[in-house]
């Protein structure tokens, strides 16, 4: 069963490898079109990384949020049904180039942490903490393709590349796109946020330095907003602020996410660290 | 008797002829009517079909010899216009059979067209073939023609990228920001300049949905024509630049000789606009923008030079896919002339058929005279043999015939089969067209 799994798990990488690598040449080289190949993998790397979910809690009977490995792959299923919507709706297939070498990555990163596993979550509340928090992750990561996207169009515009100008959405959509994408995923964030807040107010967790992290987090996306509505600022620089809150999404869940080991949750199930 | 039709074409478009001439043979101001019936009333003609547009005057025809029907054709264009045989002939392009209907749908496709693959020429034919019908100039034969035409018309721009992208100026500047705005709905329009680009350029806004248009000009009463045509509102030239922080769009086409939007006019308006894109397209020449604008935050600037880059980049892009369409007209030639052949070989079909038909019940009524104790059932059993006998017998000629009819020795075949089974010349292709279909 554990070879079966690591050889799912390693033809779900080099799926999303193959996703990463296509899209973003189509916008590198947009006269080569590979990108049905990107899209059949990151399909095959979803649905595998989904079947390695399905069986974790068929054989173990835990919950998808079980392990690191387990919550990245949440992660990215999540980021591949956001591709899926976006390439639907907006008929434009360089986006997809700015979200899958993210998802390549929270694989990869899920892969390598699936060592240190976390204690079987089974405070609801918990759960509902790290399940705004994915979807969250999700939204600004929206945004932050919308971002990039914007600001790659400003680019070419002003130095009149504009061959590559349709596979990208005009600077508007993106503008708007991306603040509906905050917007959304700030409302789930700073629930999120209150939830876990007061969870591990319960457990008495002191300071982890995730919670700045995710304090510094929401401060950017409402400082977007508030420039937005507030101050009325549009265009190039209010994109660089969504680069910046993705920026710390990145490293909040990269580099602090796991500092979440050591809570010590009343009704936590030992530590585990084989995966089946 | 010759029961073969043949398509012709004769005429002067863009290519072939000057304006001055090409003004002199349009069929314009309610004139194509007339020319209709008086077409008709040609000997040498069967049918016709008159495809007159600001860039070609054709005629086309189906008639059973094809020389007298290019020279009918020929000679109408200069008797109907007033105008000497001579002045038309140099200009005058002559087409026959095969090269006519290839001709024909070129045009359609829009490869002949000045713009390649420009979509105006479709509707134009299809008016063509509108009148024609009303007419009673367009029977079956080139019914069947047009309608292919408008058919392959359609097909080559859908499954091509032959009428993909802008190509005029105007309509490649809309294009450009609508890869800024996406949607032009709500958007609002600053005119600098009502000459005709600003026209053109505005026609296309507005047909994409622009909220509000504001013109200014030197000459205000200019500015508060071309706002009237457009729903919008005319200021005077000195107040333009006052709507700077409110425009998303800027079309300037002034006829200033220096730059009239500069960076020192336009940046005290950036701070108000707090970074909301301001699209500016100079069509002016000399420039009405000056170029250091085009470097300020969320101001993207484009000079009628990068307008044309666009308009060449996409006539580029057509320009290949030209020889796919050029493919899709060769094969939608080749399955018409097949039709016009097998409809020349239907007359002998049917003839044959009948002969067969007439034998076949001489000789079983003759034989049942001869065979009167045969009961009803096996009279009937006699007859389906008799009929199924003669089907089988008549399958391999007609199917052959067919098959013969399009291609080029096809005609050849016609004596030889008349000869073969004793048939006279008696069915005109004319009468038979119904048949066909």
């Amino acid at each position: 069963m554990t070879a079966l799994c690591v050889l799912a798990e390693t033809v779900a990488l080099l799926g999303l490898l193959a996703a990463a690598v296509t899209f973003p040449l189509r916008l590198l080289r947009p006269d080569r079109d590979y990108t049905r190949w990107g899209q059949r993998g990151m399909l095959l790397g979803a649905g595998l990384l989904g079947m390695g979910l399905m069986a974790h809690f068929v054989r173990r009977g835990e919950g998808p949020l079980g392990d690191w490995a387990n919550i990245s792959f949440l992660l990215v299923l999540l980021l591949a049904l956001a591709v899926l919507c976006v390439e639907r709706f907006a008929k434009r297939p360089a986006l997809a180039a700015f979200i899958t070498p993210l998802m390549f990555g929270t694989a990869l990163l899920g892969l390598l942490r699936a060592a240190k596993a976390l204690p079987a979550i089974s405070n609801h509340w918990l759960v509902v903490h790290i399940l705004l928090s994915l979807v969250a992750y999700v939204c600004f990561t929206l945004a932050f393709a919308m971002a990039a996207s914007y600001l790659i169009s400003d680019h070419l515009l002003k130095r009149k590349q504009l061959e590559r100008l349709p596979l990208l959405p005009p600077l508007a959509s993106a503008d708007r796109v991306g603040h509906g994408a905050v917007m959304v995923g700030l409302a789930l964030f700073t629930i999120g946020l209150l939830v876990g807040a007061l969870t591990f107010w319960d457990f008495g967790v002191g300071m982890d330095p995730k919670i700045p992290a995710a304090m510094v987090t929401w401060l950017i996306y409402a400082g977007y907003l508030g420039l937005r509505h507030l101050a009325g600022w549009r265009g190039r620089r209010l994109q660089w602020v969504l680069v910046a809150g993705f920026a710390m999404v990145v490293i909040t869940f990269a580099f602090f996410g796991h500092n979440a080991v050591r809570l010590k949750a009343p009704d936590a199930a030992p530590v585990t660290t084989e995966r089946a | 008797m010759n029961n073969e039709l043949h398509i012709v074409a004769a005429g002067l478009n863009h290519r072939t002829a000057p304006i001055e001439v090409r003004e002199q043979v349009a069929f314009g101001n309610g004139r194509l009517e007339a020319a209709l019936i008086q077409i008709t009333d040609q000997p040498a003609l069967g049918e016709a079909v008159i495809l007159s547009t600001c860039n070609r005057a054709e005629l086309y025809a189906a008639a059973s010899s094809a020389p007298e029907a290019l020279d009918a054709l020929a000679r109408f264009l200069s008797e109907f216009h007033g105008v000497e045989q001579a002045a038309v002939s140099p200009h005058l392009y002559r087409y026959e059979d095969e090269e006519a209907v290839r001709h024909l749908f070129t045009v359609a496709v829009g490869l002949d067209s000045m713009v390649l693959g420009e979509g105006q020429i479709l509707a134009q034919v299809k008016q063509a073939l509108l009148s024609a019908s009303e007419a009673g100039s367009a029977r079956t034969c080139l019914q069947e023609l047009f309608q292919r035409a408008l058919s392959l018309g359609k097909r080559a721009r859908t499954e091509t990228a032959i009428a993909r992208g802008a190509v005029s100026i105007s309509s490649a500047a809309v294009d450009l920001a609508k890869t800024t705005f996406g949607d032009l709905k709500g958007r609002e329009v600053l005119v600098v300049g009502a000459g005709e680009m600003s026209r053109q350029t505005l026609t296309h806004l507005v047909d994409s949905g622009v909220k509000s248009v504001i013109v200014a000009n030197r000459t205000f009463e200019n500015a508060d024509e071309l706002a009237g045509e457009f729903g919008g509102s005319a200021i005077r030239f000195d107040e333009f630049p006052q709507h700077l922080d409110r425009a998303d769009i800027i079309v300037s086409s002034s006829s200033a000789p220096h730059a009239i939007i500069t960076v020192e006019k336009l940046r005290p308006h950036l701070a108000t606009r707090r970074g909301r894109p301001l699209f500016i397209v100079d069509i002016a020449v000399p420039r009405d923008v000056e170029p250091a604008v085009a470097d300020l935050e969320d101001v993207y600037l484009f000079d009628i030079d990068d307008l044309q880059t666009v308009c060449d980049r996409y006539r580029a892009e057509r320009a290949k896919e030209a020889e796919a369409v050029a493919v899709m007209v060769d094969e939608e030639t080749r399955r018409f002339e097949h039709w016009l052949g097998s409809r020349a070989v239907t007359p002998l079909l049917v003839e044959l058929r009948t002969r067969t038909e007439a034998l076949r019940d001489t000789e079983l009524e003759r034989w049942m005279r001869r065979l009167p104790n045969l009961e009803p059932e096996e009279r009937e059993l006699v007859g389906q043999m008799m009929r199924s006998f003669a089907n089988k017998l008549l399958h391999g000629p007609t199917t052959h015939l067919r098959a013969m009819a399009g291609r080029e020795q096809g005609a050849e075949w016609v004596p030889f089969v008349r000869s073969l089974f004793e048939l006279h010349e008696h069915i005109d292709a004319q009468s038979d067209e119904e048949d066909v279909r």
